[in-house]
């Protein structure tokens, strides 16, 4: 790769991962400047080197600049490669920080991906394994990315981790197909993952029972399962948390939520608060939650020439996505188009391009 | 750009793209939550040059980092707010029902 190609600027530390994963995608050079540059610990975080460093594991030929200080970095992307290797995660961040923006690189890279993350495997504001199995790989499959896996090994609550998860990805496409998706689906039930470890097995059946007794106002069938995780498969510190989600006959795309327990927080309280929250997003959502507009979006993009649609809801838009907007104009220079849609309250519908993206290492027929 | 009136609807899709507006502002002036005729448009953090404005007591006061919330969609609404309008019987739970598709034996149960 040219150390001459001209760089795309970007500030802050905001939406680090996606930046890189944009940049990798469209192989342009970007420099991220004012990284905590006005914070008292300056510079990079612990887990973002530790990201930096797996984005190098997983491609061919990247640079890598940083900054004495650390506030500022200059990427220069390669080939996305893949491999199987394992990486371990600093216990700042958990592995899902690392994992949504592999899925993102995967399907379009040289070989298959095979990684092992050992860390943390659940921590509060982030999402969880379950969310990336029932959330993330079903809206893959809806472009078309088929073949992702998700095993866990061991599971690791904060603070002190032990946990252990393969992510595997054995499908390598050319680019994502084009997707309309233009209709909300009806919900068929909700159902649930319980989970614990080095806790009593009880606090599982607390978390069910107190999820279900707010969701049967709606009427619909809940089925939460539980998985309570004993011996050396349970990580190194107790905790518990639930994932709640739908499910619907005619779509794989589900809404869903999930939250872990924080200190001296009762299983009742957790559930009580997360079932609300997730009435709450299925009232406030379109065709997928919010928190895979992203990758809906990003997928979108580098889809075919061809125009993809996508209903969103009025309160998904914030400054988060259009962050993420101006980004992907700035890389791909491609931009989204809203419109009223005329069958549901509240929707847009979210049209864009897709820039006709090419995975370097597949010919297209 | 700082004596603009702006009385108008705001059109998202020009907002979205104004890199001289903070994406939090432009979203602000979509749903109309300011003041139309006060409005000064801020330059975005992504341009830098908010830094030249800050007095001396702001520049050497140095921040805590925040942990930035990334895809999460935990409401930030109140327990108690949701719970009133979650309550059995509530407008929000009669339209939400409408999009929850029951078997003929659950529509018994429930009625």
């Amino acid at each position: 790769m040219s150390t001459t190609t001209p760089l795309i600027h970007f500030s802050t530390h905001e939406k680090f991962t996606t930046r890189l994963v944009l940049a990798t995608l469209s192989g342009k050079s970007i420099k991220i400047s004012n990284i905590r540059s006005d914070a008292l610990n300056p510079g990079l975080e612990d887990y973002e080197i530790s990201f930096l460093r797996l984005l190098e594991s997983v491609t061919n030929g990247s640079i890598i600049e940083i900054s004495y200080t650390g506030t500022s970095l200059i990427y220069r992307p390669g080939l996305i490669t893949g491999g199987s290797f394992s990486h371990n995660c600093p216990s700042s961040r958990s592995v899902s920080y690392f994992i949504i923006p592999m899925l993102m690189l995967a399907p379009f890279s040289k070989k298959k991906f095979s990684i092992v993350f050992r860390g943390l495997t659940s921590n509060k504001n982030e999402v969880g394994l379950d969310f990336i199995k029932w959330g993330f790989i079903p809206l893959m499959d809806k472009f078309g990315i088929r073949d992702v896996e998700l095993h866990t090994l061991k599971r690791g609550s904060y603070p002190n981790a032990g946990g252990e998860v393969h992510l595997i990805v054995n499908s390598l496409i050319p680019q994502p197909i084009t997707v309309h998706m233009l209709e909300i689906p009806n919900i068929s039930s909700v159902r649930g993952i319980a989970w614990c470890t080095r806790v009593s097995p009880s606090v599982v059946n607390r978390l069910v029972d107190s999820a279900r007794s707010v969701l049967r106002v709606t009427g619909c069938e809940v089925n939460i399962t539980t998985d309570v995780w004993r011996g050396e498969n349970s990580g190194k510190s107790p905790g518990f948390g639930l994932t709640l989600f739908t499910e619907s006959k005619k779509s794989p795309l589900r809404y869903i939520l999930d939250d872990v327990a924080e200190n001296g927080e009762t299983p009742e309280d957790l559930a009580e608060a997360l079932s609300y929250s997730f009435l709450e997003l299925i009232e406030n959502s379109g065709c997928v939650p919010r928190s895979q507009l992203e990758m809906a979006f990003i997928f979108m993009v580098i889809g075919k020439e061809d125009i993809g649609r996508l209903i969103v809801n009025r309160d998904q838009i914030d400054s988060g996505l259009v962050k993420l907007m101006r980004d992907i104009k700035s890389l791909f220079n491609t931009e989204f188009y809203f419109q009223e849609d005329d069958e549901y309250d509240n929707a847009l519908i979210a049209t864009c391009k897709g820039i006709g993206f090419t995975n370097a290492s597949k010919k297209i027929a | 750009l700082q004596n603009l009136n702006i009385k108008k609807t705001w059109n998202i899709n020009k907002l979205i793209y104004m890199n001289n507006i903070d994406p939090k502002d432009a979203i602000a002036r979509w749903k109309q939550e300011e003041e139309s005729d006060e409005e000064n448009i801020t330059p975005s953090s992504d341009e830098g040059e908010s830094g030249e404005e800050e007095n001396d007591e702001e520049f050497f006061t140095k921040k805590e980092d925040k942990m930035i919330e990334e895809t999460n969609d935990k409401s930030k609404l109140t327990l108690s707010f949701l719970k009133e309008k979650w309550a059995p019987g509530s407008k929000s739970l009669d339209y939400l029902k409408k999009r929850f598709f029951l078997s003929a034996k659950q529509r018994i149960q429930m009625e």
